[in-house]
């Protein structure tokens, strides 16, 4: 214990130091959303510019802060001002910044979001006053993009490891109580009450027991999961620590799906800082309590993310779920009792243990409490990740932090809970979102991906495409999802280009129900929802594609044709110069036209054209 | 015991089992495709949901795969459970429209056509995916040899890489257990299967490793024939064992000697017959068609290879023409038994009624050298079938047999007209000799009982003691003693039975009284005599003193067995036998008496 204190104590003042470093330091958004967008580039010729111009200046690779339309990030620490965010820095920016704001005194105000600490810059608001920060209260997400994840001392000197210390301290039964107090429940998505489950784990027969971090994240457009592990690893850990310590497990294991490279580096670094502090291993601190932790590295298969399919690819079968019961906290990995939760889920406790669990009930709705981590994309402007309190409204989310649609577009709908959740109408943006609610909705939770789509968006083209990634996606091994679902989306392939008949809808709603009730898992058992929301909230659309033979979105192209309204039509040549088929004809200045037989119905000058005269027809 | 109800009705079941056993119980029938009681289910298929009502978290279930728990109600046929189960059948008509089993178990949901495109080709075949096999290969017989590939709707049943499988031991137990029938093992099997001939059919088809020896068989029970079974070959499988609900397989017990004393024996080990291709000109074992009388026997046998239908082996189409011939190796001195096998001429008869039975338009014809109907009605009944026109019957042999076309030319003599006749034939059946039983040298010295020229056992006296045999106690009964047929083998094995009970029903066995005696005190022990005493009637004996010392080891003669013949006592160098009644001292007497 001393030398834990002792390593707090260093910490803690390391961390100090670095906050009020007397050298300027650079914190650089490294992780894979970062990467993608250029930081890794940002970074080069921050370090070449920092050697040739011989000055004092740290660079510190960080997580994700979660404001992903403004990647690459850089944070920037000049001594005596207050830190400033800068968002989408190319290379020739951070040079900028280096040059101008570190080295010389102009803040580049026009380059940055915000400052993220107290004080004072000219020009510069504050980040948390930004519209995307605003109404976001982040609890998981509090070391993103702040700590560097591969340093384990930053977490600590940040309260890291005292939830589970706590715990150790008080015991089971009553880290258990703080559980049930707060009210969490499971982030994975069917939001079963976290408590509930390890208190059936704990209390079920058989030796030894096992804990696993479900992190198979798999829904198109959700990463809130990766962020958290690229970005804050030890807060998984020791909500797994915690966990296992509840119900008895010796042995913990994290399922990252293999495409998720760096956040199982960050995780492997990690696990052995902790363990190499004595936080894991055998006899944790002398209290004989036990707890090892393996990475397993899935292959990719949406599926393993169901409990029972990724306890089969844990033990190295094929990644097909089982029918339960036994459900795994009764017969879960190698036949002995299981217990499995989200990164998400995992990375909420830490605080509910430290803080207690009153604190943690005290945000969010009666039924669904604490925080939720949605990843906001599609056809909005402000993409990114985003924690807010439960009962949050989906307009908050959407227009207040989200900034609304692209290019003051109409709102359509917005797609809650990746493939197996459905769609949320406009007339329902004012819905508190809550598991409750959007269940209610015929959505679902889900991990938390919001897909915000606008009006030209085909909604029965987006059942199509969710359909096609599940019918990809299904393993194949029971009737209802393998056949019912390829059969779903052969009536919508149909419908979208333009062979849909009376009965389709129909037909849908049948295949729907059936496979909802009929699946062996959950993959199939909402795998209908993104054609039974669709149909319920726009069945017009559906009809208007079976009846008329239109997609008035401009999405399917057996049932589009563009033409340009002359009087709207400006002739500013940009459809004239992006169309790829040369369909567009006409002079400067005079309204063009598009021929018919030509045009390939690809969209481009209806997406192009800034005065709205391309049309569907 | 778990108590639920299933279709209003209450059932008890053990812990651990599914919904499905309790509704066996229940007599409630829920159709299955993916489940196997062999095999740990999967709920795959998804054709046996059921509908939880109460008592559990309602909704469609697997009834295969979703134990049973206390205080359930379970509807099994629901509008909800009929809805899914036709939609699923549906779904599978339109993957595998060839199938004739969810074609048959769509038509009993009444399901006529179906709203979706069915799929042809390679994808449109009978597999519904229900992984049965694969479960089946992996965790029942141990071998992995084939598994599941690709996912969703590709997925497919095959082997690692689609090649031939090393690890296929050619079981078959995958094609027996498809439900639609939709594999072939040797498309996989890297090994041709071998299937078991049947025996008792004379391997005119196969049986499983198993099997009933023979319908009506003496304990009517199943074996397991070790040399096939992949438990004993493999140390997998035991899904006998697993699913006998009485418990009764067990792989450990092994053939054990058992030693009984009996007071008298009865050999009964009945004939086979000789293998008729060492006699080429028959074409036996060349042509399909050329079969004995004990295979027609078995062809147009009820329980017989084809349940009863006469077909030719050759294209399994009925013969409109059949030739018999008889005295297939008896009645034959060069290369052949000199006997006459005395049955074949009443089987032959009744073998043309039963072919005129099976296909009312044949033909047949009998080559025959004589017919011997020696016994009560038996004349009557060979006069019967010629005079009916049952068969043409031709006075002659055979001198060849060979192919032409499809048909078999049986060229022989009509010695009666005295022409040489050629016959196309479309089956030729040959009634070869009776020959014994092929262990019977072996058992014939052990029971020191005498054998003919042709292994047949002798009696004591062909007249007066045709059961008995010349070791006391071993009787005969039937054709182990000569070509014999169903009732005289009944009338010996009767007199055979009668004579053991003679001996055995009294508590005091009467024998003659001219046996050997030993001398104990002369006997030194060298067992001359065990060996030239032709009943067996010699032992040893040990002499011990008080203390249970061994002092000796003397020659002892069974008084029950020992016949009198004073071999033994002529043999012994000690003089230490005697035969009773003829001591040379009383032999002396008996000569002085005479000269006197």
């Amino acid at each position: 214990m001393k030398s834990l204190d002792k390593y707090y104590l260093e910490a803690t003042d390391r961390w100090q130091t670095l906050q009020t470093s007397s050298v300027p330091v650079l914190y650089v958004g490294a992780a894979t959303c970062g990467r993608a967008a250029g930081a890794g580039d940002v970074i080069k010729r921050l370090q070449a510019e920092i050697r040739d111009k011989h000055v004092d200046v740290k660079l510190v690779e960080v997580g994700c802060l979660g404001l992903c339309c403004f990647e690459p990030l850089v944070v920037v620490h000049k001594p005596g001002s207050p830190q400033v965010c800068y968002g989408k820095v190319d290379p020739d920016k951070s040079a900028g910044i280096l040059e101008r704001y570190v080295l010389g005194t102009d803040p580049c105000a026009k380059w940055a979001l915000g400052t993220t600490t107290d004080g004072r810059l000219d020009g510069v608001g504050k980040l948390s006053e930004h519209p995307m920060m605003t109404g976001q209260v982040r609890h998981v997400l509090r070391n993103c993009g702040v700590i560097d994840p591969k340093d384990m001392g930053h977490y600590m000197a940040r309260d890291g490891y005292r939830g589970f210390l706590r715990a150790l301290e008080v015991g089971p039964d009553k880290t258990l109580e703080e559980v049930k107090k707060s009210g969490l429940r499971g982030r994975g998505g069917a939001g079963f009450p976290t408590w509930q489950k390890w208190q059936f784990c704990r209390k079920a027969a058989g030796e030894p027991k096992y804990v696993i971090c479900n992190a198979d994240e798999g829904d198109p457009g959700a990463f809130m999961d990766r962020s958290i592990m690229e970005g804050d690893p030890y807060s998984v850990l020791e909500g797994m620590a915690i966990g296992a310590f509840v119900i008895g497990a010796e042995n913990g294991y994290i399922y990252v799906r293999g495409e998720y490279p760096l956040a199982i580096n960050n995780l492997s670094i990690a696990i052995e800082q902790t363990r190499s502090m004595g936080l894991l291993g055998d006899d944790i601190l002398g209290s004989g309590f036990s707890f090892n932790l393996e990475i397993v590295k899935g292959a990719g298969a949406f599926v393993c993310g169901e409990e029972t399919a990724l306890i089969a690819s844990v033990q190295g079968d094929i990644g097909s779920p089982r029918q339960r019961p036994p459900y795994p906290a009764q017969a879960g990995l190698w036949g002995k009792p299981t217990n499995i939760n989200n990164v998400e889920t995992w990375s909420n406790v830490p605080a509910i243990i430290r803080q207690g669990g009153d604190q943690f009930a005290g945000s969010g709705t009666d039924r669904s409490k604490g925080t939720k981590v949605f990843s906001l994309v599609g056809k909005v402007k402000n993409t990114g990740l985003v924690e807010v309190p439960m009962g949050t409204t989906m307009r908050q989310i959407v227009f207040d932090i989200g900034g609304g649609p692209q290019k003051k577009r109409q709102f359509k709908a917005v797609q809650s809970g990746g493939p197996s959740g459905g769609c949320i109408p406009a007339s329902l943006l004012d819905l508190p979102i809550d598991f409750d609610k959007l269940q209610e909705a015929g959505a679902m939770m889900g991990s938390g991906g919001l897909i915000v789509m606008d009006e030209r968006t085909c909604m029965v083209d987006v059942a199509k495409y969710f359909l096609a990634f599940l019918v990809d996606e299904s393993c194949g091994k029971c009737t209802a999802c393998r056949e019912g679902v390829a059969q779903m989306h052969n009536v919508l392939v149909r419908i979208c280009e333009g062979d849909g008949r009376d009965g389709d809808i129909e037909l849908l709603e049948q295949l729907g129900s059936y496979v909802k009730e009929t699946s062996l898992c959950q993959l199939g058992g909402t795998a209908p929802n993104p054609v039974l929301s669709t149909i319920r909230y726009f069945r017009d659309e559906y009809e208007t594609h079976i009846r008329e033979k239109k997609c008035r979105a401009g999405v399917c192209k057996s049932l589009v044709r563009f033409v340009i309204d002359a009087e709207a039509c400006k002739g500013c040549g940009l459809c004239l110069r992006d169309c790829p088929a040369e369909a567009v004809s006409g002079e400067k200045q005079e309204p063009h036209q598009i021929n018919a037989e030509l045009c390939v119905q690809c969209g481009v000058c209806y997406e192009d054209c800034p005065f709205d005269a391309v049309t569907v027809e | 015991m778990i108590k639920l109800t299933i279709d209003g009705q209450q059932v008890e079941v053990e812990p651990g089992r599914t919904i499905l056993d309790a509704a066996k119980l229940a007599g409630r029938e829920i159709p299955t495709l993916c489940h196997h009681p062999a095999v740990p289910p999967a709920g795959a298929c998804r054709i046996c949901v059921v509908e939880i009502v109460a008592g559990g978290r309602p909704g469609l279930v697997p009834s295969c795969a979703y134990p049973a728990q206390d205080g359930m109600e379970i509807q099994t046929c629901s509008e909800r459970v009929l809805q899914s189960r036709r939609m699923t059948l549906q779904l599978l008509l339109a993957r595998s429209p060839g199938s004739e089993v969810i074609q048959e178990m769509a038509a009993e949901h009444g399901i006529k056509e179906i709203p979706f495109p069915k799929q042809t080709g390679e994808s449109g075949d009978d597999c519904i995916m229900c992984g049965l096999c694969v479960r089946l290969c992996q965790q029942i017989v141990g071998a992995s040899a084939i598994c599941f590939d690709g996912r969703g709707p590709d997925r497919k049943v095959s082997t690692p890489y689609a090649d031939r499988s090393d690890v296929c031991l050619g079981c078959g137990a995958c094609a027996f257990v498809c439900p639609t029938g939709a594999i072939d093992p040797a498309e996989y099997c890297p090994n041709p299967i071998e299937k078991i001939p049947n025996e008792f059919n004379c391997g005119l088809d196969s049986r499983t490793p198993i099997h009933l020896p023979f319908p009506q068989a003496v304990p009517n029970k199943p074996l397991i024939d070790r040399e096939n079974c992949i438990r004993f070959k493999t140390g997998g499988c035991g899904a006998c064992a697993d699913i006998c609900p009485a418990g009764a397989i067990n792989y450990d017990m092994t053939d054990e000697f058992v030693e009984e004393d009996v007071g008298a024996i009865i050999v009964a080990t009945g004939y086979e017959i000789m293998d008729p291709s060492v006699y080429e000109e028959y074409g036996y074992g060349r042509y399909p068609d050329v079969v004995t009388s004990l295979e027609f026997e078995r062809m147009v046998s009820a329980s017989g290879p084809s349940n009863g239908e006469l077909t030719r082996l050759s294209n399994g189409k009925p013969p409109k023409s059949i030739v018999f011939l008889q005295c297939i190796g008896s009645r034959r001195e060069k290369n052949g038994k000199p006997y006459c096998s005395k049955i074949c001429c009443m089987y032959t008869a009744k073998h043309t009624i039963l072919y005129k039975h099976k296909v009312h338009d044949g033909q047949a014809f009998v080559f025959f050298m004589d017919v011997r109907a020696g016994g009560k009605n038996y004349d009557q009944f060979v006069r019967r079938v010629v005079k009916e026109k049952q068969a043409t019957y031709l006075r002659g042999r055979v001198s060849k047999v060979y192919a032409r076309g499809d048909k078999l030319m049986v060229r022989g003599a009509d010695t009666l007209s005295g022409t040489q006749i050629e016959i196309a034939a479309e089956m030729v059946v040959l009634a070869p000799a009776l020959v014994p039983s092929s262990g019977i040298r072996d058992l014939s010295q052990k029971l020191r009982v005498g054998y003919d020229e042709h292994g047949f056992l002798l009696e004591a006296h062909p007249k007066l003691r045709p059961v008995d045999t010349n070791t006391a106690g071993v009787f005969l009964a039937g054709a182990c003693h000569s070509p014999k047929d169903i009732p005289e083998s009944v009338a010996q094995a009767g007199a055979a039975a009668s004579k053991a009970l003679g001996l055995i029903c009294h508590t005091r066995l009467s024998r003659e009284p001219t046996i050997g005696i030993v001398d104990e005190s002369s006997c030194n022990g060298c067992f001359e005599c065990e060996g030239v005493c032709a009943y067996g009637a010699i032992g040893p004996r040990e002499l011990t003193d008080k203390k249970g010392n061994l002092l000796a080891t003397v020659a002892f003669i069974n008084e029950g067995l020992c016949q009198g013949c004073g071999a033994c006592a002529a043999t012994c160098r000690s003089k230490s036998i005697e035969v009773q009644g003829y001591r040379d001292d009383q032999l002396f007497a008996a000569i002085n008496a005479i000269h006197r």
